[in-house]
């Protein structure tokens, strides 16, 4: 577990493909023809809700179950039929499965021992990881004498201490309480700096994703629908689903849509505006959503800007930002989330407004 | 796809063992009885004859009423424990419990002491001048009953407290808020979620008590008889093996039926903690018969129900289950030639007698080779069977564990008549080869019950991530997997030897001269003139069985995992 150059030098070279993965059990399909590339060195979080497929992602790369159709390469091997204890994959289980019968140095020590390394350098290695992990002098405990925190990093010291090609993450820090799981986010982010292990994380929360990984792959009912960097993915979804899942967004109906200038041309009953067009989107018609994310909205009091017509529903004072219900074009609800002023009074429930937004924000889905 | 049908093979072959083992020991013979018996016109003599047909009659009566008896001693103290502290639950869990643990033969014994003319009952009554002759309380249908309950009150506790513990005890909370009373919310809310643990309970405890022997032989009247004494009886006095095959397998009919009804309405996965019981609409049927009764007898049950007759009930429940015990030891301590209550003189005379008869002597020597042969076996192969169990697909798990449990639900006496036949075909009869291999039989069912729950119990996966960390199918079960069930082994190992230092019926016939066991040896003795060298042996055996858990309990403690 030596921090390696070399890994950032060779970043860039694939280290795991899933090309065309495929589950079924029975006719149901847990994943549809995924394919993902992770380059060595890469932190990738394999986001979905639950159901979505991911953690059948995880068991056929650890090698506890194998695809029906399709294949895992790392490092350009195949994976079909290899068993998970030939892999050398390691796994962070969802609730650690650390050994309870085994003090934490020997839990840290059962995969060197699996390799058959000399009694030195597995006291070594041992050693190094629970310095690595923050947990020196804990080695003689059982894991039942450690807390959540500390369990959780035993998990990973002893997934780590054989040096994997690939490290797979099961919701790891879903057990911990808010503080702590973001402590450990960003320890896991130093140890991937420091380590420069290719990981692939699997998760529902989208914040998680944001801020540990590299990239982050979709997955929607067993289907990749979009994978990118986190920034992309929140200012380009490509999908409905997308844009709703990572943080809130606003749909509204397009009345009229025609493509000009490289930019979309907009109007929404009244209100006309021009987007910008994703570079992804070759699309030129079809699409009939706009979406907008609440805190680029404006609510207009004085109703001299334009936009659109609406009724203030609801009002929630949420310290920071105060977050309006706004019902427009008859029926349509927006969240509009404004940065809560000083001495600024709550609309009353019922005032009519105008709802306006920076049109460069929203985009056409 | 590969992993999965490799895993399969294996766990299937893992099962092939057990299962072979029994077929030959135990299904083998089963089947050869029933052939036997058919040899002659026997199976029509046996049906047509009305006097076996009333003796099969009074074998169910006498089950049910043991089953309503034990549920009314044990649903209590299961209800009891369940809204208990834990420590208090543990405490009365584990005193009811603990006969479990005890030989089968001493209790009845015990009871024997309680209730016979110079029992302690009468002996106490005679000195208080409540009576003027011993009353007749042994040798009666009724000792028969209170013994036979007695014996059969841990199990029921054990049924009931298990699935009691699943229930969630907010719904009775919630049912105060809404507006019941202590007594109502018990009767509405508690009792129909606890009907299934009653339904699997007495359903276990009645195909248990379908084949009673001991205890009814030893404190009932001569003349209600159970079908199990009938069978013995056709070898015992008129020596006629055709007749006790045709009737051991009337009765194995009668109770596969009873065992297919509870395959059916609780499923044996309920064993090992899988499954998920009775189902809830047996919950609802049965739980709303019960409110309505409980609508038309309330003020009686408000009157059962308040606190202090609860607790006075428990308490009296305990003592039944705990007390005969103790009656042993004034027992074996006379110095006269008979029993007698209190001992006078106190003396240890007979112990010293079980000690130095060289047939008392050499029948614990051979009941110690005979257990600790029949725990090796029954362990190493129930231990596979539970691993083997645990990795095959639902549908053919549930068959295997069905048949490897067979053992623990048929009548002893079946097995014990079939075994013998069975030996004497390959020269087994009176050698320890014999006993041993058939007490193996009959331990099996349990070590596989406990060993695949103590399986059940690890963490879901541990064993995964011993596997990702390089570990292959062998190292992962000697290093992970064995350790974290040793508990669980230990005890069936336990179970396993206490099942054969226990044994009589088998023992009855297979053990001659050489082999004879301690309890074929006290059963023989009780036939002859009853003695306080029983009572004394009676206590040595417990005290033998008591040593034996102690030290397992303790190698337990030392070899569990830290969890």
């Amino acid at each position: 577990m030596q921090p390696k150059e070399s890994a950032r030098s060779s970043a860039g070279t694939v280290s795991v493909e899933l090309v065309g993965l495929t589950k079924k059990y029975g006719a149901t399909i847990a994943i549809d023809n995924v394919s993902l590339r992770i380059d060595r060195g890469e932190f990738v979080a394999l986001l979905g809700p639950s159901g979505s497929g991911k953690t059948s992602v995880l068991m056929i790369a650890a090698g506890f179950s194998d695809p029906t159709s399709g294949d895992i390469r790392i490092d350009g091997k195949s994976m079909i039929g290899v068993p998970p204890e030939d892999r050398g994959v390691g796994v962070v289980f969802q609730n650690y499965a650390l050994f309870p019968h085994l003090r934490v140095e020997q839990n840290i020590s059962f995969p060197l021992e699996m390799r058959k390394k000399s009694k030195d350098e597995i006291a070594a290695s041992v050693g190094q990881a629970l310095r690595l992990v923050g947990l020196e002098g804990l080695g003689r405990r059982y894991p039942h004498e450690l807390s959540g925190g500390q369990q959780q990093r035993v998990a990973l010291a002893r997934a780590l201490v054989f040096e994997p090609t690939l490290l797979l993450m099961d919701e790891p820090l879903g057990a911990l309480d808010k503080n702590l799981r973001l402590q450990m986010q960003q320890e896991l982010r130093a140890l991937h700096r420091d380590l420069g292990t290719t990981i692939l994380f699997v998760t529902h929360d989208q914040d998680e994703a944001l801020a540990l990984a590299n990239r982050v792959a979709i997955l929607h009912e067993g289907k990749l629908v979009q994978v990118d960097r986190p920034l992309n993915l929140y200012r380009e979804p490509h999908s409905r689903f997308v844009a709703s899942f990572m943080g809130d967004c606003n749909f509204l109906p397009i009345s009229e849509l025609h493509r000009e200038d490289g930019a979309w041309k907009v109007r929404i009953d009244g209100y006309t505006g021009s987007v910008p067009v994703a570079d992804s989107d070759a699309r030129s018609d079809g699409p009939s959503e706009l979406a907008i994310r609440p805190h680029f909205m404006q609510l207009d009091v004085a109703g001299t800007g334009g936009g659109l017509a609406g009724r203030v529903i609801d009002a929630v004072f949420l310290g920071q930002i105060t977050e309006y219900v706004v019902e427009v074009l008859g029926g349509t609800k927006v969240i509009v989330r404004q940065i809560s002023r000083d001495n600024a009074e709550f609309l009353p429930l019922g005032s009519d407004v105008g709802v306006t937004w920076s049109w460069p924000a929203a985009r056409v889905l | 796809m590969a992993r999965a049908s490799s895993r399969i093979a294996i766990s299937t072959g893992l099962v092939a063992v057990p299962l072979l083992y029994l077929g030959i020991l135990y299904f083998l013979p089963i089947g050869g009885l029933i052939a036997f018996g058919s040899g002659r016109a026997t199976y029509r003599e046996v049906l047509t004859n009305g006097f076996y047909w009333e003796i099969l009659g009074n074998t169910f009566l006498f089950a049910g009423k043991v089953t309503l008896l034990a549920l009314l001693v044990a649903y209590p103290i299961s209800a009891f424990a369940c809204v208990s502290s834990p420590r208090l639950a543990r405490l009365v869990i584990f005193c009811s419990t603990i006969p479990l643990w005890t030989s089968i033969l001493a209790r009845s014994y015990a009871w024997f002491a309680v209730l016979d003319r110079r029992g302690i009952v009468n002996e106490l009554f005679r000195q208080l001048h409540l009576t003027e002759r011993p009353l007749s309380l042994s040798h009666t249908n009724f000792a028969a009953l209170v013994g036979s309950v007695y014996i059969m009150v841990p199990l029921m506790v054990v049924t009931l407290y298990a699935s009691m513990r699943a229930i969630d005890l907010n719904v009775v909370r919630a049912a105060r808020t809404l507006g019941a009373g202590p007594v109502q919310a018990f009767t509405r809310a508690f009792l129909p979620l606890s009907i299934p643990g009653v339904v699997s309970g007495c359903l276990l405890v009645y195909i248990v008590s379908l084949g009673f022997y001991v205890t009814p032989a030893l404190l009932g009247a001569p003349s209600d008889r159970t079908f199990s004494m009938l069978i013995a009886q056709q070898i015992g006095t008129m020596g006629d093996f055709e007749a006790a095959a045709a009737l051991s397998a009337v009765l194995l009919l009668s109770t596969m039926l009873f065992l297919i009804l509870f395959g059916v309405v609780v499923g044996f996965e309920q064993f090992i903690g899988r499954g998920s019981g009775v189902s809830v609409p047996l919950s609802r049927g049965y739980g709303s018969i019960f409110s309505r009764i409980v609508d038309v007898a309330g003020p009686l049950i408000r009157w059962a129900g308040s606190r202090h007759f609860w607790s006075f009930f428990v308490v009296l429940a305990l003592a039944y289950v705990i007390l005969p015990y103790f009656a042993l030891v004034p027992m074996s301590l006379s110095g006269a030639d008979y029993l007698q209550f209190p001992p006078d003189p106190v003396s240890s005379k007979w112990y010293v007698t079980a000690f130095h008869d060289p047939r008392w002597l050499s029948a614990g020597v051979s009941s110690i080779i005979v257990a600790v042969g029949a725990t090796l076996l029954a362990t190493t192969v129930g231990l596979m069977a539970a691993v083997g169990i645990r990795d095959m697909p639902r549908r053919s798990a549930q068959v295997t564990l069905t048949l490897l449990l067979v053992p623990a639900m048929v009548p002893t006496m079946i097995y014990s008549v079939a075994s013998y036949l069975g030996a004497a075909k390959v020269g087994l009869v009176d050698t320890y080869w014999g006993l041993v291999l058939a007490h193996s039989a009959l331990g099996l069912p349990f070590v596989v019950i406990i060993c695949a729950t103590g399986l059940g119990g690890i963490k879901p996966f541990i064993e995964q991530a011993a596997q990702s960390l390089g570990a292959g199918r062998f190292v992962r079960f000697f290093r992970i997997t064995l350790p974290l069930i040793v508990p669980s082994v230990l005890a069936g190992a336990l179970v396993a030897f206490q099942t054969s230092f226990d044994e009589v019926i088998v023992a009855l016939f297979m053990s001659g001269v050489e082999t004879r066991t301690l309890p074929k040896a006290m059963w023989t003795a009780s036939t002859q003139e009853i003695t306080p060298i029983i009572p004394a042996v009676a206590v040595l055996v417990l005290v033998a069985i008591l040593v034996v858990a102690i030290g397992v309990y303790l190698l337990a403690r030392i070899l569990r995992p830290r969890v």
